[in-house]
């Protein structure tokens, strides 16, 4: 699935927050979305999957504008894994990764609907904690789940929403190699907001950084991840070296303003 | 896929699914083992067979004796009421509950309850009602009572339909409309007052044959319409408005249809009977407590066991202080308010 | 042989008639004849009556007592209501009701009670030992059908319809609801008369009338030149206005009634009050009656008034001319007694030579039938007589 972000503006309540976005993101590809805080990169995945409705500009799927997608089938072709994990009320894993199965139901769930999400879970490996309370997991079981919810959506593209923030470094690389395995098995694409420069690096085909609501660069990670766009962009002094063919940027100094 | 494996989780999942289908079962029993035990209660000496005997055969033909027509025509459309009545108001608590995503909520927050009060007050204080004859108090509950449904509709047309919105919208009208009511009070005769203060308080005392297929037929079509939004609630309560929109779900406009139908349904049951405190709060919470938040059984066993609540404490109302009848909702509120408590205490899970 | 043969047919044709109807069927044409009586009584010695003993002596009854012809009234909720037999078996459901019942003397024919008179043990020593139904704002239906009433009465306003006539006639029962208040002073002589006819206690509701028109025409002439400016009021000072009982009572007694124009109950600045500055206060307070001796609580609403902050000044306060009367006096059948009380209050120089409490005395001994000295016993004014 190809998706085609043109010139999109988007404001909290007069508050710009997106301007002049445009950006292409092709098939079974990893595209990280970087950028210091309130740089637009949650606003952006949620103006994709239609949670928000930008003032101008368009999103188009395969061609054709999200506008004229219903809620549902926006949801069976893209699926989302918010930021932070917030629960509202107790459930279990087998009830948050069904949910991700809305967009089929009609009424009851068939049996289709339940043998999907166990594959899902199998996937993901949490098939042991499917009649567990979802608030009793741990930070990075409870990631693997919402990805499942997300996958039991049978989308095409993944949209991700800092989903190592909150993790350790073994889950962290956990996450991103079942990302990484997910696009690869299934084909999907993976838009994934990150603020780890070095994951992203590591694991995205394409780098897309921000800055205040605007695209500063998109491009493959040796070439975003340059230390005179990274000082641009986050106001921060680094070097950036490669190892094993991968890129690392070391932090130094952060300086006193952005200009 | 390891077959067995899948077996395992699969079994897992259909008992825990099994132990809803019990519970919703076990509610339905109850409501009937209740309704023959309270179908006996009463000032009147009638013997327990004498009683179903009678309730035979009034199913097929028509009551003649005195003692007939008081199982007929004074206990049966009471305690029906109080079923189809307590059903309707957990029903409604439930759902309310679910798109306010607040354990606390209830329809009465939407400022229904103080609304219909009003519109009863004024029925008896002033005599004065949009319907006239028998159905006046009646008439004039219900038209009040949706009132405040539709400024929260306006409001939210402005300001978005979120919880929060919402909640602060009812709690408003709550507020204006007692206030009115307080004054109208006020003003009255000391009788009057008290005639319109112990409407408030909820009473089953007034149940007839007539009005049943009335509340029944609005119990059916609410309940089968807030039955079919279940999943879509289960969504928004477990996911929160960002992901339900990710995952097909307009929350907006689903809080806004379960807003009407769980008002609606709440104005026609309390527009006859005042306003039965406690039985949509407690009620889906004890279910809750017991199978879990899963709408598409919580709201059936909600619905059953509000029934056999209600139908509960009405018998208490009526028999522990014979002849002196208790209005049924001094039983809910004594009842709920320790109840509550008791949830409180013992709840492992956090809701919020 | 043509008498016979007229006289047979006669008698076959009254045979079906009565035959083919029940108690009610008597009353064609809205009488009970001779005829139909005598047809009666010889279907129920041949043993082919439809009837019941009970039914045949009613029907004798009627015939004899009342020429035939059910009795009529219209309540005081302006309702119609026809006996057709002779009233046995009452229902109360308030003490006023059962009071009014003891000054007719059919207080044996009343069967059971509501809970308030239950607790009034002094007043009705006998009555309070009946069978309750409930309270008369919600009375218990098979509490009161249980007792097999033939009438119930109530007041005008309480309860609703809904909780007494339309439960009655779901359940078919032929029980007449008699809404009659007994305790506003100006529609107690009618109402006795009216309970009385149905009584057949003509002869007492008459004895009760004359004494009650005995001191409504001593006050009535002994009306004053100037009226007094009284004030009426609950509780704490409450006004009581047009329509209300107390309000008739003190315009009755020949007072001026400051909240003349005012109607029902609110309450008022007692600033105002001030400035009305009324001659005399009259508060009514439940706080007394015929149960307890104590007299402390009326003395304590007396008090309220008299040492309220900048009330010394009101004449009524200055003049020591507050007064309490408990609602067991003031809004009953007693109240005749009430209105010579507060008549004295009103002009002690006109009714020197009355003494109130001998004409409550004579209530109590008269028509009440009870042992109680009103001198020793209750609380029923403050502070004095």
């Amino acid at each position: 699935m190809k998706i085609r972000i043109k010139g999109l503006e988007f404001s909290y309540n007069s508050i710009p927050a997106l301007k002049d976005v445009t950006i292409d993101i092709y098939e079974s590809e990893i595209v990280a979305i970087v950028g210091p805080n309130g740089s637009g990169k949650s606003t952006l995945l949620k103006c994709i999957d239609k949670i928000l409705k930008p003032q101008k500009g368009a999103i188009l799927i395969n061609g054709k504008s999200v506008k004229d997608f219903s809620q549902i089938e926006i949801a069976k072709a893209i699926g989302y894994v918010p930021q932070g994990i917030k629960q509202f009320f107790p459930a279990t894993v087998f009830e948050v990764v069904l949910m991700g199965r809305r967009p089929y139901l009609s009424w009851r769930c068939s049996r289709k609907d339940l043998e999907k999400v166990f594959a899902v879970l199998k996937l993901l490996n949490i098939e042991n904690i499917v009649m567990r309370d979802f608030n009793e997991l741990s930070g990075g079981q409870q990631q693997k789940v919402l990805i499942a919810r997300a996958l039991a959506q049978e989308p095409e593209v993944l949209l991700l929403d800092e989903p190592t923030a909150n993790l350790d470094i073994k889950h962290q690389l956990e996450v991103m190699e079942m990302i990484r395995t997910i696009v690869k098995e299934k084909g999907i694409t993976a838009i994934v907001a990150i603020h780890d420069l070095n994951l992203a690096s590591r694991y995205a085909d394409r780098i897309v950084m921000m800055r205040s609501g605007k695209v500063f660069a998109v491009e493959d990670p040796n070439n975003v991840l340059t230390p005179t766009n990274i000082e641009k962009v986050y106001g921060v002094k680094v070097r950036v070296i490669k190892l094993d063919r991968m890129m690392y940027v070391v932090p130094l100094d952060p300086l006193d303003s952005l200009d | 896929m390891d077959t067995t494996e899948l077996l395992r989780v699969k079994r897992e999942y259909e008992r825990y699914v099994g132990r809803k289908l019990l519970f919703i079962i076990f509610t339905s029993t109850l409501i009937i083992v209740v309704a023959g035990i309270s179908a006996t209660l009463g000032s009147y000496p009638i013997s327990v067979s004498e009683v179903y005997s009678i309730i035979l055969k009034c199913l097929i033909s028509h009551p003649e004796s005195t003692k007939e027509s008081i199982v007929w025509n004074l206990r049966m459309p009471r305690i029906i009421l109080a079923i189809i009545a307590g059903a309707g108001l957990a029903s409604s608590g439930a759902m309310t509950q679910g798109i306010l995503r607040n354990p606390l909520a209830t329809p009465y927050t939407l400022g229904i309850s103080s609304a219909a009060g009003l519109g009863a007050a004024i029925a008896i204080i002033l005599s004065k009602g949009i319907f006239v004859g028998k159905y006046v108090i009646v008439g004039n509950a219900f038209l009040f009572s949706l009132i405040p449904t539709f400024i929260i509709l306006a409001l939210a047309r402005f300001k978005g339909s979120t919880p929060e919105t919402m909640i602060l919208a009812g709690i408003a009208m709550m507020y204006i409309f007692s206030a009115i009511t307080t004054i109208l009070m006020y003003f009255a005769e000391p009788e009057a007052v008290k005639s319109a203060y112990f409407w408030m308080v909820g009473d089953l005392g007034r149940a007839l044959w007539e009005i049943i297929p009335t509340i029944f037929i609005s119990l059916l079509i609410c309940f089968t319409l807030l039955m079919w939004k279940t999943w879509d609630v289960n969504v928004m309560m477990i996911a929160g408005d960002e992901v339900a929109k990710s995952l097909g779900v307009n929350p907006e406009r689903e809080r806004i249809f379960v807003m009407l139908a769980s008002a609606f349904l709440t104005a026609s049951i309390i527009s006859f009977t005042g306003t039965i405190g406690f039985i949509c709060l407690v009620a889906p919470h004890i279910c809750r407590m017991i199978i879990g938040g899963d709408y598409r059984y919580l709201l059936p066993a909600s619905t059953l066991f509000g029934g056999a609540l209600l139908l509960i404490c009405d018998t208490i109302a009526r028999t522990i202080l014979a002849p002196v009848i208790l209005p049924v909702g001094v039983v809910t509120n004594c009842l709920g308010g320790p109840m509550f408590l008791y949830l409180l205490m013992r709840r492992k899970k956090e809701y919020w | 042989m043509r008498t016979v043969f007229l006289a047979s047919i006669l008698l076959i044709a009254s045979i079906g008639l009565a035959n083919a109807s029940d108690y009610m069927g008597l009353f064609n044409d809205n009488r009970i004849t001779k005829d139909e009586l005598a047809n009666v009584i010889a279907d129920y010695m041949l043993g082919s009556s439809r009837l019941s003993l009970d039914e045949i002596r009613d029907a004798s009854y009627v015939y004899i007592h009342w020429s035939g012809e059910p009795k009529s009234i219209v309540d005081s909720a302006n309702r119609t209501i026809t006996i057709y037999k002779p009233i046995k078996r009452i229902v109360a459901l308030h003490s006023d009701a059962v009071e009014a019942s003891m000054v007719l003397g059919a207080k044996d024919k009343v069967v059971g009670v509501s809970k308030y008179t239950k607790e009034s043990k002094r007043q009705f020593p006998e009555l309070s030992e009946l069978p309750s139904v409930g309270s008369c704002f919600d009375p218990d239906i098979e509490a009161v059908v249980s007792l097999n009433p033939d009438v119930v009465i109530s007041y005008v306003r309480w309860p609703d319809s809904s909780k007494l006539e339309e439960k009655l006639e779901l359940l078919g029962l032929n029980i007449a609801v008699i809404r009659l208040d007994f305790y506003k002073g100006s529609t107690m002589k009618e109402e006795m008369e009216k309970l009385g006819y149905l009584l057949d206690k003509e002869k007492n509701a008459s004895k009760y009338i004359e004494w009650f028109e005995k001191y409504e025409n001593l006050v009535k002439s002994r009306t004053p030149e100037k009226r007094v400016k009284v004030y009426t009021c609950g509780k704490p000072l409450r006004a009581f206005g047009e329509g209300t009982g107390l309000y008739d009572l003190s315009v009755m007694a020949e007072g001026k009634n400051i909240l003349e124009g005012r109607e029902g109950y609110f309450d008022v600045d007692p600033e105002q009050v001030i400035v009305w500055a009324p001659e005399v206060i009259l508060r009514w307070s439940y706080a007394g009656g015929y149960e307890t001796n104590d007299i402390s609580g009326m003395k304590t609403e007396y008090e309220e008034i008299v040492y309220k902050p900048g009330f010394k000044n009101v004449p009524a306060v200055k003049n020591n001319r507050v007064y309490v009367m408990s609602a067991d006096l003031a809004t009953a059948p007693s109240f005749p007694a009430a209105l010579v009380t507060v008549a004295k209050w009103l002009y002690p120089d006109r009714y020197s030579d009355t003494d109130p409490r001998e004409i409550f005395q004579e209530y109590i001994d008269n028509f009440l039938h009870i042992n109680y000295n009103v001198s020793e016993q209750g609380s029923f004014v403050y502070p004095k007589w």
